[in-house]
């Protein structure tokens, strides 16, 4: 029965080609449209995501300072005296496998070949930084000399590879840090990631690098920290940790603001979320105005069927049954839509995405879920069919004699 | 087999009310060949449409088999329309996206019968009507009698008690026209089936065996021919 409705509708569709493949497309741009701008939000989300997962969801990140996280904006520490964490408060929780730190200071540079001075970010790091939280620097990748020991009070430098050539020196030969001789032990590899990748401590190319002992007799304060790490085992309950540290912490008069791999994800998905809304709120705009095309189709194939509804109720066709021949031809003509819209919505986001994956630091590809792409498609058939609602019912509603009568 | 009694039935027809069927009487026994002759305007199809169950009275009643068809609701007198009553128009009024089988067949998918019963009763019906080998061919691809034919066809395919034609050769030729008229004297004779047609033809007229001439909205005593 459904099927021989389809068929006449598909009939009627065919013997109006060209009104029909418009109508369709009016559909197709608001579906494509959708799809595209999902899929590619929900491939951006899932690619930042997967970045912080890197960093595991044992991880939690401890910064200075009073930092409001439930507003957004991480990483804007509160400007006050207390900029530094003493990392030996937290020593002593049970549930801590391991924790690292970070000390950031901008600092005054000579070197022979440079005119004057420069003033660059000198970051301190823990041994623990680099042996169990190498991701956070994407491996911390020397390229020339080696990387400086932690052992004994040798005064040694690893440079990111713009500062090796912006202050014209190599692996094995002197800079100043503050007046200080230090012996750069090694050069990192270029950065690829560097512009738009995200990072607490800037892009590994302009940094200098000293292990936190070198870094603590240069400025002076044992255990400063700008920023530390801690890994917990696998089944502590991170929440509950990250109170704690910020307890610690504030027992010892520090401000402190403790980071998780699980809030990041909850608030990256909040924003994405939300302007992936926005996004589809728009698309779904254009995506109305095809039902509004399908509508004005379907009204003028009313009048011009007239005739025809009048004849097939003088066979006996219901009220009924007219109105669902109608209604599936609209939902049809949104149906169709509906298909080839989430085919191209699938195309230009595989396009779209090659050129957002050159643009983006983190690898990227459209995230197609399933229940979107069937979504939209079955969307599309009830927007038809809405669309045609008020259509199917004139038609159904016209009295047999004047649709017989119609000129 | 049908029977009105004291119908009234008025339209609007823009600004102006008409009335087109004003108290009339008649009755029409089964197996019966009636012809409606009249000039235009005096009520020939709004008659033929009540007793197709097409339309229902303003005043007075309508009685098919016996029942008022004011008393059924719209759906139920499109059931009747489906199983007892089959339409020839004068403009043949095929769907020009179906063929000539898809025509035919079309009341039956109404009535949920299944397709390949309906395209087998559709084709005998289009072999009985001659056009057996034009099964595939849509209405703007036939004659105008072959068209009349298909809907001769399709107006037979649900086997209905009563045969209603308004004005069945009114666009065909003569020689055509006489064909169809034959044909459907053929139905009457042969089958028994009751046939009305609306008619300004007086040939056409000729082959019922009872003539109803009709005259601003009712009958015209004076100018009805009786039976034959």
């Amino acid at each position: 029965m459904l099927l021989d409705y389809l068929g006449l509708s598909w009939h009627s569709i065919r013997n109006r080609k060209l009104r029909s493949w418009l109508t369709i497309l009016g559909i197709v741009i608001g579906v494509t449209a959708i799809v595209t701008l999902i899929s590619i939000g929900q491939g951006i989300q899932d690619s930042i995501l997967n970045e912080f997962e890197k960093l595991g969801y044992n991880t939690i990140t401890v910064l200075p300072g009073n930092i409001d996280t439930r507003r957004g904006g991480f990483g804007n520490a509160s400007s006050g005296a207390e900029t530094y964490l003493n990392p030996t408060v937290i020593e002593g929780i049970e549930e801590i496998e391991v924790s690292g730190s970070i000390r950031t200071e901008t600092g005054m540079i000579n070197s022979e070949n440079l005119q004057g001075q420069a003033f660059l970010r000198v970051t301190g790091l823990s041994r623990t930084i680099l042996s169990d939280f190498d991701d956070y620097f994407n491996g911390f990748p020397v390229e020339q000399g080696e990387l400086f020991s932690f052992e004994g009070d040798a005064e040694e430098v690893v440079i990111g590879s713009g500062v090796a050539k912006d202050l014209g020196v190599a692996a094995g030969e002197p800079i100043e840090i503050e007046g200080r001789e230090f012996i750069v032990s090694g050069v990192l590899e270029p950065d690829e990631q560097s512009d738009g990748g995200f990072n607490f401590y800037g892009d590994l190319d302009s940094g200098l690098f000293l292990p936190s002992g070198a870094m603590d007799r240069l400025y002076g304060g044992e255990g400063r920290a700008s920023l530390v790490l801690v890994k917990l085992y696998e089944d502590a309950d991170v929440s509950e940790v990250a109170e704690e540290i910020e307890d610690r912490f504030s027992e010892a008069d520090i401000a402190s603001t403790t980071i998780t791999t699980e809030e990041i994800s909850n608030r990256v998905n909040n924003a994405l979320g939300t302007i992936q809304i926005a996004l589809a709120g728009i698309a779904a705009i254009s995506l109305l105005v095809g039902g509004i095309g399908v509508m004005n189709t379907m009204y003028t194939a009313v009048l011009e069927r007239t005739r025809e509804i009048g004849v097939m109720k003088a066979v006996g066709a219901k009220n009924n049954q007219i109105l669902g021949l109608f209604l599936i031809e609209s939902g049809m003509l949104g149906l169709v839509g509906g298909l080839i819209g989430t085919l191209a919505g699938i195309g230009i986001s595989m396009i779209a995405g090659r050129f957002i994956n050159q643009a983006l630091s983190v690898p990227f590809s459209p995230s197609f879920r399933p229940e979107l792409l069937l979504g939209a498609i079955a969307f599309s058939f009830v927007l038809g069919s809405l669309s045609g609602a008020l259509p199917a019912r004139q038609a159904s509603n016209l009295q047999p004699v004047e649709a017989l009568r119609y000129e | 087999m049908v029977e009105l009694v004291d119908v009234e039935r008025k339209y609007v027809m823009g600004e102006t009310e008409v009335r087109a069927l004003r108290g009339l009487s008649l009755k029409i026994d089964e197996g019966e060949f009636v012809a409606l002759v009249g000039p235009s305007g005096s009520g020939k199809s709004t008659l033929m449409h009540l007793i197709g169950a097409l339309d229902v009275p303003d005043e007075g009643r309508v009685l098919l088999d016996g029942k008022d068809i004011s008393e059924y609701t719209e759906s139920e007198l499109a059931g009747i329309r489906g199983e007892k009553v089959g339409f020839v128009f004068q403009t043949f009024n095929l769907i020009p996206t179906l063929n000539s089988l898809e025509n035919v067949a079309l009341p039956l998918t109404f009535q949920g019968v299944h397709r390949d019963e309906r395209n087998e009763r559709a084709a005998d019906l289009l072999d009985m009507v001659g056009l057996g080998d034009r099964t595939g061919h849509k209405p703007a691809e036939l004659s105008g009698g072959e068209q009349q034919r298909v809907a001769i066809a399709r107006a037979l395919i649900n086997d209905p008690e009563i045969l209603l034609a308004d004005e069945p050769t009114g666009n065909l030729d003569s020689e055509t026209g006489e064909e169809v008229m034959k044909l459907l004297e053929k139905l009457n004779r042969d089958r028994g089936m009751t046939v009305v047609i609306v008619t300004h033809n007086p040939k056409d007229a000729a082959h019922a065996n009872r003539t109803i001439n009709m005259i601003d909205g009712t009958l015209d005593k004076n100018g009805s021919g009786g039976d034959k």
